[in-house]
């Protein structure tokens, strides 16, 4: 998959997983003024099968992968089983209560529903890579 | 509500608020049916009203809030307990609700946000799963309570005795340390032990970490 390898390794990281490679070049020009390493994924197979390291990390997630209806929300499910604890932002092309409910108990930080408003899902980014390590963000 | 029983049973009460008096007699009957304690409000000001001061802490159960009321709305409510550190977990329901409301619900500790009309064994299993995280919360802040109380129990030296103990000090070396004899540092050490209820070192360190 495309991309951007971390030149520096205390860079954060900003994992997007969705199926639609507009989408994922949309949310990379759309945050790469954050000045952080950003890895696509097309699937939850190859997000899961990607190692990972230590930074300060995001994850962007498509609720729906593949058209496949809350299977990225499965996939936050099995990596909270797993005891892999990530501050997850789920995107969804197609929402209901139900889907936002089951979301935000499989602990992700937010749910928005797709057109997202560009600025304040950066800004959404920012805190959580801010929170989740400030020594590295200055 | 009925006065008081015994102390270690908890008595959980699903307090129901909402202004629809249908969906009060419904729910309190369905509750009833399976045996589970509730309370209806028809409206959240009567709930917090009711439960004032220290008493909405105290209190066991879950809270069933509707979203859209007259007056204080459900969310309002929400935030009310959230200062009032009531930990009764809230389940909402509602028929006009939409997915950032549902999302704002959940991120403010709500734990389930229903649709109405929904099946009623879906609402009971919700319950259900409240009053068990309820049950739990309360059964760890006892027992919070009451590891307190046994290090309480202990006295200035017993305490000085048990931090050199957990830090894994010999009996002599803390002997050496505090200025007396190895002979009263067994002595304290068997009354901490005894005072914090332990058996082993190992169950003595537990303790110390539970905070």
């Amino acid at each position: 998959m495309p991309s951007k390898n971390a030149i520096n390794s205390n860079q954060p990281v900003v994992y997007i997983v969705d199926h639609h490679k507009s989408v994922l070049l949309a949310l990379s020009a759309l945050l790469a003024p954050l000045n952080v390493s950003i890895k696509c994924f097309t699937s939850a197979e190859l997000f899961l099968n990607h190692k990972m390291n230590n930074e300060a990390a995001c994850l962007i997630l498509e609720a729906h992968l593949q058209e496949k209806r809350e299977s990225g929300i499965e996939l936050l499910e099995t990596l909270v089983r797993q005891g892999f604890h990530i501050p997850t932002i789920v995107l969804a092309s197609s929402s209901d209560i139900p889907t936002a409910v089951r979301a935000m108990r499989a602990s992700a930080i937010d749910f928005i529903e797709k057109p997202y408003i560009e600025h304040l899902l950066v800004q959404k980014v920012a805190e959580i890579l801010h929170q989740s390590a400030p020594t590295q963000m200055n | 509500m009925k006065r008081n029983a015994t102390p270690p049973v908890l008595k959980q009460v699903v307090h129901i608020i909402d202004d629809d008096e249908a969906v009060l007699d419904s729910l309190s009957m369905l509750l009833d049916s399976v045996g589970i304690k509730n309370a209806i409000y028809s409206n959240a000001q009567t709930f917090l009203d009711t439960h004032q001061g220290e008493s909405i802490r105290a209190l066991a159960g879950c809270i069933v809030l509707d979203v859209r009321m007259p007056g204080m709305s459900g969310m309002e409510c929400q935030q009310q307990l959230e200062q009032l550190k009531c930990s009764l977990p809230v389940i909402f329901i509602t028929g006009h609700g939409d997915v950032p409301m549902a999302v704002e619900a959940m991120k403010k500790g709500a734990i389930e946000f229903i649709q109405k009309p929904f099946r009623e064994q879906e609402l009971l299993d919700c319950i259900q799963h409240a009053l068990e995280l309820n049950k739990a919360e309360h059964e760890r802040a006892s027992r919070l309570l009451d590891i307190d109380k046994r290090r309480k129990s202990l006295t200035k030296r017993e305490k000085e005795v048990m931090q050199r103990v957990i830090a894994g000090q010999a009996n002599k070396v803390i002997a050496c340390d505090l200025n007396l004899s190895q002979r009263t540092i067994e002595i304290h050490r068997s009354n901490v032990m005894d005072k914090m209820q332990v058996n082993s070192l190992a169950e003595l360190v537990t303790l110390a970490l539970i905070k």
